[in-house]
């Protein structure tokens, strides 16, 4: 995936490519005031799982819905008040689902988005869940040792719940077609009390291939941080609220997890539109080594066609 | 007792702060104001840039625009235009001059005249960017596809 992400890139720079022009509106990163945005896309994708008891999540459907009034904005779960835009940078208050949350619980907004979308059941897993009993004795031997482990983690992956984040954002623009967000969030709900703080740079530029009319690209490049307890939370593992205890606990601390992203757009007629969404965040070993992860990453990719309504 | 513990305090404090001002090297002098050449004071009699208005569409679009500057001073000496912190062009010994640039502004831009190597400003402008869309459109502050 990697690999193929650097391919990627490698040969969007290496066409000879402009950023956007300052006498255009980009009509997805300028939105009208006011106004609902709305846009469906519809092709094929996937996100790889990478916890345990859980399996690729192909996806068919990817809504976006936004909406920016003078000072209030709404932009796909996430709800926002800035106080203050200037040319260089915008302050808001914010709140949101805790997006990490959408890895191990399936009612997160995200996922209601992407409700369309499909698991696929990995066949090594496919049907041995249920033949497997949580109070049964194990004599730890090969095959049940391994059915019981993912039936316990699974069941305890399943009462992850989602917290909601609230906290600042601080936007700064470096010209039209840089930005670099930084926000700082802290568990509202009192699930886990944990804080995080994501910091990303975005670059957009545009590029001509296969016709006159240009592809617009957007590279992101990411780094979060969560806390001990945010990341105990949904990272870690206690099997406390199991009688059986076959695992041992397990809490990784604060921890980093880097990303690198890349979108390509290119409009064909005036709602409809080409895209290309590919994402790489890296699980360093504190978290692979959890015994509720089963990757060193999460990868996400998707193609296919947007129409804005 | 407030009022006296209040009057004490700064009259312990008056003639401390008085010489700390006057003996700082960051203190001021009376002396202070527009520099000298050898003695004689320097005069702006003239220092005007066109336009003074940049147009763009959206707060935080770059805005480019040509301007062009002059200036005339009452003595001969080495002066220098600067866009905020950034240094344009310097003259030798001159009086008077004038230049011309393409500039790439984002929000409004100071510039100023000042003596070689000193930071006195002498004369300022201020290039002011007018937004045609700022009442209609918002910067889109969350990344559009967040929901991946």
């Amino acid at each position: 995936m990697a690999k193929v992400l650097l391919l990627i890139i490698t040969f969007t720079f290496g066409i000879c490519y402009s950023v956007y022009a300052d006498n255009e509106v980009n009509d997805t990163e300028n939105l009208k005031i006011d106004q609902f945005n709305i846009s469906l896309s519809f092709g094929i994708g996937q996100r790889d799982q990478f916890v345990v008891g859980q399996d690729d999540l192909k996806l068919y459907l990817a809504p976006s819905i936004s909406y920016y009034g003078a000072h209030l904005f709404f932009d796909n779960g996430t709800l926002g008040y800035t106080f203050k835009e200037e040319a260089q940078w915008a302050f808001s208050v914010i709140t949101e689902l805790n997006p990490y949350a959408k890895y191990f619980n399936h009612n997160h907004i995200s996922n209601s988005f992407l409700e369309f979308s499909e698991a696929v059941p990995s066949p090594d897993y496919e049907g041995v869940l249920d033949s497997a009993s949580g109070d049964q004795v194990i004599t730890p031997s090969d095959n049940e040792y391994l059915i019981l482990t993912k039936k316990v983690t699974t069941e305890l992956m399943r009462k992850k719940r989602i917290s909601l984040d609230g906290g600042i954002q601080l936007n700064y623009f470096l010209g039209a077609n840089q930005r670099i967000d930084f926000s700082l969030l802290h568990d509202v709900s009192d699930l886990h009390n944990g804080y995080r703080f994501d910091l990303n740079w975005n670059m957009g530029f545009q590029f001509a291939l296969f016709g006159q009319q240009p592809w617009r690209a957007k590279l992101g490049l990411g780094l979060d941080y969560l806390d001990a307890n945010s990341a105990n939370y949904y990272f870690g593992f206690s099997d406390e609220n199991l009688e059986t205890s076959y695992i041992e606990p397990y809490y990784p601390g604060h921890i980093m997890i880097p990303a690198i992203t890349l979108n390509l757009n290119r409009k064909l007629t005036k709602h409809l539109s080409l895209m290309l969404y590919i994402k790489h965040q890296n699980l360093n070993a504190k978290i692979s080594k959890s015994p509720v992860i089963t990757s060193d990453q999460i990868n996400t990719s998707f193609i296919g066609l947007t129409y804005v309504f | 007792m407030c009022f006296s513990l209040v009057s004490d305090f700064h009259k312990h404090i008056r003639l401390p702060f008085i010489l700390l001002l006057f003996f700082s090297p960051y203190g001021f002098s009376l002396e202070q104001g527009l520099p000298k050449v050898n003695s004689t004071k320097i005069i702006i009699e003239q220092f005007e840039i066109r336009p003074l208005i940049c147009i763009t569409q959206m707060l935080g679009n770059n805005c480019e625009l040509k301007i062009k500057l002059n200036w005339r001073s009452n003595i001969n000496s080495d002066f220098c235009v600067y866009q905020e912190t950034r240094l344009i062009k310097c003259w030798e010994n001159a009086r008077q001059g004038q230049h011309k640039e393409t500039l790439t502004l984002i929000k409004n831009t100071r510039f100023s005249l000042r003596l070689e190597g000193n930071q006195v400003i002498l004369a300022q402008q201020n290039i002011k960017i007018n937004y045609t869309h700022s009442d209609t459109h918002r910067r889109r502050l969350r990344s559009q596809w967040s929901i991946f």
